[in-house]
């Protein structure tokens, strides 16, 4: 294990603990995403592994060994929800100033600048000031500077933050890219399933606790449900209760949403037919697992 | 060390010079204090024992005044650090707490110096000489406030999370500092209780022996021999003030104040 948080328990008040009992071990070289609602304690771990809060009980492992914090900082990058850069700097002077405080060496630090600055695409962007880039300009700067020092371990915090559908899927590439390539071990933090269903291991969070861990697609097929919407063809009162058949059960309008097992499929099927139609299928989602172990949207 | 103190100090000036208004602000207020209190007491001073002109006796509190105002408003950044989610980024560089605090005090004391310098260049009209040697003093002294007003900012900086509750607290702090520094009104003539806060206060240490170098009066041999006890008690209070700093640097995670 690359680092493990064992037992750790945090609270901000007396008596009101946001982690409790909390342990997860994240494997080198993997890519793990932590999935949880506003309030889950996502935030709060994400301010443990970076050592703004100090654990009041429990114990935080680095490489199977009690936590050193200049090692382990050595060997961090950090992605932020909200961009670390200063705005009155150039894009070059902020790398510069990153990689100079880490101890880069100057003509590696040039050429590493040199490489992310053509991965992330602001190669022609280097010379201008950060306040007058666009968001997710400023968000390629923001990753390229915490990946700057080649950093063994990556955490991420909600890293998508007002970027577009199709930038959330390239930042998602450029991480896998870091993974494969580097070997870094990375640790997603967000409320966003999307960005989840294709990493390694997904750890889903709820009160402080964790409800579920494991790969995200196997979590999906362990659920097997088929998810049903359809518009309804009548009155919604004439059609018959088949909560005790369904997973989930609603009706809204005129619409009806359902999860049904595969095995009850057919005979709620054959009660609906009659009253639907416009009836659509979907794979059930991280979203739905989610639902399932905690009776709570994210 | 050095280099990433350099890098810090390189950060300051350049966004020094991005922010204009800075600039200005921390030149002029110093000047129009120094032409204000000049003119305004011009002729009582006429009227006085002090044997100077007012420009002369106001020159040592307006270079004062320069390295205060420049060295704790430039903790400002600290606060906007924060705010702008740099120093989030900064909090996790492997560097000793002792560094950081050390980068950002040689860059606010580098940018107090600057300016207090280039005041420091128009003592022909404060109608006084300065030789080398002097020269060499005032700066001493100038290094030491800005050094010291600087470890003051970055305390209460580091603490307070509101630009606003910052100046105000430190217009609490800094304006009494100065006013009782010997800036204005010298020591011999004050109140007893006045003079009681004078002797507290570190920068009138400096301003008097700002005095010595430049007015060179009999029996003082040079701008530091004159106040042993003061001088022990600026040197004692930097070594608190920097322990107090690295201190809050390496015990960051609680919450800040407005």
């Amino acid at each position: 294990m690359l680092l493990e948080l064992v037992q750790i328990y945090f609270a901000y008040q007396k008596g009101h603990s946001v982690l409790e009992d909390f342990s997860l071990g994240i494997e080198q070289g993997s890519m793990v995403g932590i999935l949880g609602p506003n309030g889950s304690g996502k935030s709060t771990l994400f301010d443990i592994l970076t050592l703004h809060h100090h654990v009041k009980r429990g114990k935080l492992l680095y490489q199977g060994q009690k936590l050193q914090k200049k090692t382990y900082l050595k060997d961090l990058g950090c992605v932020f929800q909200h961009v670390s850069l200063d705005p009155y700097l150039t894009v070059l002077e902020n790398l510069n100033l990153q990689g100079g405080v880490h101890g880069i060496a100057k003509h590696k630090l040039q050429n590493k600048i040199k490489s992310m600055s053509d991965m992330f695409g602001f190669e022609s962007r280097l010379n201008q000031l950060v306040r007058d880039l666009s968001g997710g300009l400023a968000r390629r700067v923001e990753i390229a500077k915490a990946l700057l020092h080649d950093p063994k371990l990556i955490l991420l915090d909600e890293p998508t933050t007002g970027l577009d559908p199709a930038s959330r899927k390239e930042m998602l590439q450029w991480m896998k890219r870091v993974q494969s390539s580097q070997g870094a071990t990375i640790l997603w933090i967000t409320h966003l399933t999307q960005e989840i269903e294709h990493m390694d291991r997904v750890v889903m969070l709820d009160k402080g606790r964790v409800i579920t861990d494991g790969q995200p697609q196997a979590l999906i097929q362990a659920m097997d449900v088929v998810c049903i919407d359809a518009k309804l063809s009548g009155e919604a009162k004439d059609v018959p209760d088949l909560a005790s058949m369904c997973e989930s059960f609603d009706i809204e309008g005129d619409r009806i949403a359902l999860k049904v097992q595969q095995s009850q499929l057919k005979h709620v099927l054959d009660v609906l037919v009659g009253h639907t139609h416009q009836m659509q299928y979907r794979r059930p989602n991280l979203e739905d697992v989610y639902f399932q172990q905690t009776g709570q949207t994210l | 060390m050095i280099r990433s103190s350099w890098l810090f100090v390189h950060r300051e000036i350049l966004r020094f010079f991005r922010q204009r208004g800075r600039l200005v602000a921390t030149l002029l207020t110093p000047l129009l204090f120094w032409a204000f209190l000049g003119l305004g007491f011009g002729s009582l001073f006429e009227q006085t024992q002090l044997q100077k002109s007012s420009a002369t006796y106001f020159f040592p509190g307006v270079l004062m005044l320069t390295v205060v105002f420049s060295s704790v408003f430039s903790m400002i950044s600290l606060i906007q650090d924060r705010n702008e989610g740099f120093l989030q980024g900064m909090r996790l560089i492997p560097q000793s707490a002792l560094k950081i605090v050390l980068g950002k005090i040689s860059a606010s004391s580098v940018m107090a110096m600057v300016q207090s310098v280039l005041i420091l260049l128009l003592f022909p009209l404060a109608g006084i000489q300065v030789k080398g040697t002097d020269f060499v003093s005032v700066f001493l002294i100038l290094g030491l406030a800005s050094v010291l007003m600087s470890l003051i900012g970055f305390g209460f900086a580091w603490y307070l999370n509101s630009v606003q509750g910052f100046h105000g607290i430190m217009n609490m702090v800094i304006f009494p500092m100065w006013i009782l520094s010997g800036a204005i009104f010298p020591f011999e003539t004050a109140h007893t209780a006045i003079q009681f806060l004078m002797r507290l206060n570190p920068l009138r240490v400096m301003v008097d022996a700002m005095r010595v170098a430049f007015e060179k009066p009999s029996g003082a041999l040079t701008p530091f021999s004159g106040d042993m006890i003061g001088w022990t008690f600026i040197t004692l209070l930097l070594i608190g003030l920097m322990s107090l700093c690295v201190y809050l640097v390496s015990h960051a995670g609680t919450k800040s104040r407005d």
